[in-house]
């Protein structure tokens, strides 16, 4: 009887590993450990709860056999005046640009927070790492845009690593954006820590195009007084599958994320948030918008956990979908354990179809209705595209978006 | 003092159905095979399908898992230090009416302030007395043959009505559904039986009262409710068991099928002995509930849950037919070590569905609370309509209240909007009570109850005055 | 311009109109008056095309074309405008925005020259002083947050933007102040022309003290039972609905 995907991928996954340079100092504790912990890690299977609503199947063709080596395209977009590009998985040193302030190092050590298979596989097997460290008591004016790119004409992997410190009262706007096409699986994992009095302004830009494959982790830890806003916006492709964990581990830490997913066409998104409350006083807030139309499927689990000590928590999540028409599906699952009661949380989740009312509205002052429905789900995530606080970001995301929601329904489907 | 101390007073009240019946048993030696499973249906004198059905449940649960996904810990179940059947020896001749019935089974439900004499009870309400294995008694039953209810032991429908037993029955929740439901279909004892003719309104509310008595016995009660077209029938269950330091197993099924235009009102008020402050002893309660709704039916659910050690219990309704209704209306209330993950399952599949499902969770002492449900909407469930409402409270800082809401939608005319909240008793609350002269242990149960009022008034009213004094007694300090 | 003969319609299966008749020419101002529950607000959202509310019979003909046959935008586009009783908020969608969308549609639609963005802000700006809206509002959502007496003057500042051939106000006065009834007059007199057809849905004579019509139509249980000139809306004032329905007059 053959394998099931799962001990295939995980055998791929330690073949994968065994062939990363042993002797790279920088790198080789982190390597040596994550594989430790990858050989008694399983990789999920149908029946896995946490994968409820994504299948691993499209890495069946062998993604993580091969090294992506597509080459960058001559123009990639550019959001700010300093920047760092990564090209499947390497550094590309030519193009770095750093502001003042901010060091960087190719190394990573991150293993603490971790755990789930693939981003022990990204520490067991990276051959690259990005690692930044903002001085104390600076103050970046300009973002950094990290642009990490990925290609390939066959099915193939990167893996692509970010370790940021942002220390004690400094200030950073970090855009970290994807980019790419073909048949590659982006395997990412971008750990940030925060100290007292440090402040993050975070993006997360997932624009990569619908043939490709991203699997994320993302970790934030709060280890002073500090406060992030992260604004992840991601687009639907073949398998997009984000693990957001955020460790609010210092009272009076502040985390507000705001997130806009679209899955159109045949793509597919699963988010999956974990918010650790796990000392008293800190405030978290998330806004997730989600959209799918056509066979797209979005899915978004939103965890947050209050641990039995974190008294005056103040934690919230509202998600709010829509569902463009038949064939496209919304799974949601705001999810809330709490072990204290000195605690204010709430969490809201709503699925269902552009407003009626608001469509006839449009059309009598003379819109089509293609144009109603576009510029009704626009206006849907409008409330968070306009809280966007960098102007270049925004300018460039604005017709990303409009782009992915102007998407034709597929043949057949527009008489409904 | 402290709201925290006021609190931990509160919680700390003992349980009042905690007493045991010494009546003379014929019991089972504890374990599990088809041996055994041969012995209950020749006991209760069943047809050979019924065995074979037992038989075949049986086999296909040995190769079960049991689930582990629930937020819940408890120490593995052995299924063969259970006894699978006991009964009240003066049971043996079944007898035909109330007047024949041992009279310390008799006591046993005064005590628990449900008279049998018809003629003591509160008018309108028929009752089925289910103790251990057996049904005890079934009041009313001629002046509801009137109009046709059949409403008598699922025991006596299988031999008298085996027809409509072997139409309905695992139709709605399959012997092979899940662990706990091939665990009762194999070995299932009693429960209660009704069906409802077509057009007929019942005229009056039907009961089932549950009582574990005897020691290392299991209840596995089998409820199946009919309710054909056009008709209507509110059923409510009760449920208590003594005090004892073991763990012991409830471990029901219901089936309810509301044909089209038909409506089943279930109400339920679980007591079941929760176990002590420490955590020792109390019922595993793992249950499965689920209705099915044709054209234009409407299934209701509302429970009250105050006992068990576990609960393990997601009333659900399949809202098959065209503009069909299922609702979910409950209050959990967990204290000492006791662990709880309820909630429902709203399955949409016909056109204009329509469910609401609204759940309190109130947490106190060092339990755990989980609300758990799913809502889907099918690709067909054109129109169809949730709203989800789920409140938790809590009292004190040991507790755990939490909340697991699967939503999921593959129709674009669906409509979902699912809200949760998270509250205490707060000081300024406490305080304003107390200002106002009333005294802490009224005033938190005054609270307790506001919060709940949503779900209570939506309970038959013999029953919501039941529940809020169920709850106040939960919740009632040592007195003194 | 509107032409409407015999017209049966039906909300969500139910008739309520059954058998009106009624012609606008260019220059008129028409005021269609009646009780609750006789079927004005059926009539402007049968016309402006929402959907439930079905022609079972009869015909509407705007500029010689079926109206039955055109989707609600391209009724827009001829040049028939609706200003709503109830007008839905849009969070998310600027005003600004919205109105840019509308105008272009229509505006390429009826051969008119496109605006830019600066005319298009200029002339928004102009409209929201004629109603007495401040210009802020253009940046809001539509109707988002808006006071009832706000989204009815944000309707007659859509109206002035997108000059229709035919304007149909649907309980405009309604629920407006004597000062904001005066600005939503004053802002509907200035559009009045001779090319230009105007039919008042209301409930109350008091919108017709300062929007005078030409022509006054009662309508009950769906059809038209007394048409006249301005006098016959006085009449109704003093006598009420009962005088003409048979029914107890409602101040009588």
């Amino acid at each position: 009887m053959s394998e099931s995907l799962p001990e295939d991928l995980k055998r791929q996954a330690l073949a994968r590993a065994g062939q990363a340079p042993a002797e790279d100092g920088a790198l080789s504790t982190l390597r040596r450990d994550s594989l430790a912990a990858l050989q008694s890690a399983d990789f999920p299977g149908r029946k896995s709860e946490r994968w409820k609503y994504t299948s691993l199947h499209p890495l069946s063709d062998g993604h993580l056999q091969h090294a992506a080596q597509g080459a960058a395209p001559a123009r990639l977009p550019v959001l700010s005046d300093y920047r760092i590009v990564m090209v499947n998985g390497h550094l590309d040193e030519s193009q770095t640009r750093l502001p003042e302030g901010v060091s960087l190092r190719r190394e990573a050590e991150r293993l603490d927070g971790l755990s789930n298979p693939f981003a022990l596989l990204n520490g067991a097997a990276l051959n690259d790492a990005i690692s930044l460290e903002v001085a104390p008591n600076t103050e970046v004016a300009e973002p950094l845009h990290v642009l990490m790119f990925a290609a390939s004409d066959t099915p193939a992997h990167c893996h692509t690593r970010l370790e940021v410190l942002v220390n004690r009262g400094s200030r950073l706007t970090l855009i970290e954006h994807y980019e790419g096409h073909g048949a590659a699986l982006t395997n990412a994992v971008t750990a940030i820590e925060t100290r007292d009095n440090a402040q993050l302004t975070h993006y997360r830009l997932q624009s990569e195009a619908a043939d490709s494959l991203h699997i994320g982790t993302l970790l934030f830890q709060q280890t002073g007084v500090s406060r992030i806003d992260s604004y992840q916006l991601m687009a639907g492709n073949r398998l997009r599958r984000n693990e957001v964990i955020a460790l609010l581990d210092k009272s009076g830490a502040e985390l507000a994320m705001n997130g806009i997913f679209v899955a159109r066409g045949r793509t597919h998104v699963d988010n999956q948030l974990c918010v650790e409350h796990r000392v008293p006083d800190c405030t978290s807030n998330q806004i997730y918008r989600g959209l799918a139309g056509e066979k797209g499927k979005a899915t978004l689990n939103g965890r947050i956990h209050i641990h039995r000590g974190a008294s005056g928590t103040l934690a919230e999540l509202s998600n709010k979908n829509l569902l463009l028409n038949p064939g496209a599906e919304i799974n949601t699952k705001p999810e809330l354990e709490i072990y204290n009661d000195d605690v204010k949380c709430a969490h809201g989740a709503t699925v269902g179809q552009l407003d009626a009312a608001q469509q006839f509205y449009l059309r009598s002052r003379g819109i089509p209705a293609a144009d109603a429905k576009r510029m009704l789900g626009l206006g849907f995530i409008n409330e968070l595209v306009m809280a966007l606080p960098d102007e270049n970001v925004a300018e460039w995301v604005r017709p990303w978006l409009a782009a992915e929601l102007g998407q034709r329904p597929e043949a057949g489907e527009e008489a409904a | 003092m402290s709201s925290q101390a006021e609190l931990d007073k509160v919680i700390r009240s003992e349980y009042e159905a905690g007493f045991t019946t010494l009546v003379e048993s014929d019991t089972l030696p504890p374990g599990l095979n088809e041996d055994i499973i041969r012995v209950i249906s020749a006991k209760k004198e069943e047809p050979e399908w019924m065995l074979e059905w037992r038989l075949e449940a049986y086999r296909h649960w040995q190769e079960m898992p049991e689930p582990g996904w629930a937020h819940l810990n408890y120490p593995p179940v052995d299924y063969n230090s259970i006894s699978y059947y006991s009964a009240p020896k003066s049971m043996e001749d079944r007898p035909q009416s109330l007047d024949e019935v041992d009279p310390e089974l008799l006591e046993t439900y005064k005590k628990l302030g449900i008279p049998l004499h018809e003629q003591e009870m509160l008018a309108g309400v028929a009752v089925d007395m289910v103790f251990d294995s057996v049904s005890v008694a079934t009041t009313f039953k001629a002046k509801l043959a009137e109009a046709g209810v059949i409403f008598c032991s699922i025991s006596e429908a299988i031999r008298e009505h085996p027809e409509l037993v072997r139409k309905y029955l695992g139709t709605v929740v399959p012997k092979g559904d899940n662990f706990f439901a091939g665990l009762n279909s194999a070995v299932f004892t009693d429960g209660s039986f009704v069906y409802i003719p077509k057009g007929v309104r019942c005229p009056m509310e039907l009961s089932t009262y549950f009582r574990i008595n005897e020691a290392n016995t299991g209840q596995f009660e089998r409820t199946l409710i009919i309710a054909d077209e056009g008709s209507y029938v509110s059923y409510l269950e009760g449920c208590t068991a003594p005090q004892r330091d073991e763990n012991q197993l409830h471990a029901a099924v219901v089936e309810l099928v509301a044909l089209p235009g038909a409506e089943i009102k279930y109400s339920t008020v679980q007591n079941w002995y929760p176990g002590d402050e420490n955590g020792k002893g109390g019922i595993f309660n793992f249950v499965t509930k689920r209705g099915v709704a044709h054209d234009n039916a409407k299934i209701s659910w509302t429970q009250v849950e105050t006992g068990s050690a576990i609960t393990w219990k997601y009333p659900s309704v399949v809202l098959r037919g065209d503009n069909s209704v299922g609702e979910f209306y409950s209050v959990a209330l967990t204290r000492h070590a006791q662990q709880a993950d309820t909630g429902t399952k709203m399955i949409h599949l016909g056109k204009n569905t329509k469910s609401t499902i609204v759940s309190k969770g109130i947490s106190a002492g060092r339990s755990n609370n989980s609300y758990r449900g799913l809502v889907r909407m099918g690709p067909r469930a054109e129109n169809a309509r949730n709203f989800t409402q789920c409140d938790s409270l809590l009292l004190g800082d040991t507790c755990g209240a939490h909340t697991f809401p699967y939503i999921e939608s593959k129709h674009p005319s669906a409509t979902i909007e699912h809200e949760a909240t998270t509250s205490k008793v707060s000081d300024d609350q406490l305080f304003l009570c107390r200002q106002r002269g009333i005294d802490p242990e009224k005033a938190i149960s005054m609270i307790v109850n506001g919060f709940c009022k949503e779900v209570f008034k939506e309970l038959p009213m013999e029953f919501a005055v039941e529940a809020g004094k169920l709850l106040e007694v939960s919740l009632e300090g040592a007195v003194g | 311009m509107l032409e409407i003969r015999d017209l049966h319609a039906a909300v969500g299966g139910k008739a309520i109109l059954k058998g009106l008749n009624l012609t606008v020419k260019p220059g008129e101002v028409h005021a269609i008056m009646g009780p609750n529950g006789s079927g004005k607000s059926t009539l402007a959202n049968v016309l402006a095309g929402r959907d439930n509310y079905e022609i079972t019979g009869g015909e509407a003909l705007f500029e010689g074309k079926s109206l039955a046959d055109l989707e609600p935008e391209e009724r827009a586009q001829l040049g028939l405008f609706l200003a709503f009783q109830y007008p839905v908020e849009i969070p998310g969608v600027s005003n600004m925005e919205f109105l840019k969308a509308a105008l272009e549609a229509t505006r390429k639609a009826q051969g008119k020259e496109e605006w830019d963005s600066v005319t298009l802000l200029r002339k928004a700006r102009e409209a929201c002083k004629q109603v007495n809206l401040d210009a802020q509002f253009l940046k809001r959502g539509v109707n988002e947050g808006f006071s009832g007496g706000e989204k009815k003057r944000n309707e007659i500042m859509q109206m002035l933007l997108m000059e229709p051939k035919l304007a149909l106000l649907d309980e405009t006065d309604s629920g407006l102040d004597i000062d904001a009834l005066q600005t939503v007059a004053r802002g509907v007199n200035s559009l009045r022309g001779p090319e230009r057809g105007i039919v008042l849905v209301t409930h109350y004579q008091r919108l017709l003290d300062y929007i005078v019509p030409d022509h006054v139509h009662v309508l009950s249980n769906g059809r038209i039972i007394k048409s006249g000139g301005k006098e016959l809306a006085l009449e109704l004032e003093d006598k009420g609905y009962g005088w003409l329905t048979g029914e107890e007059g409602e101040s009588a």
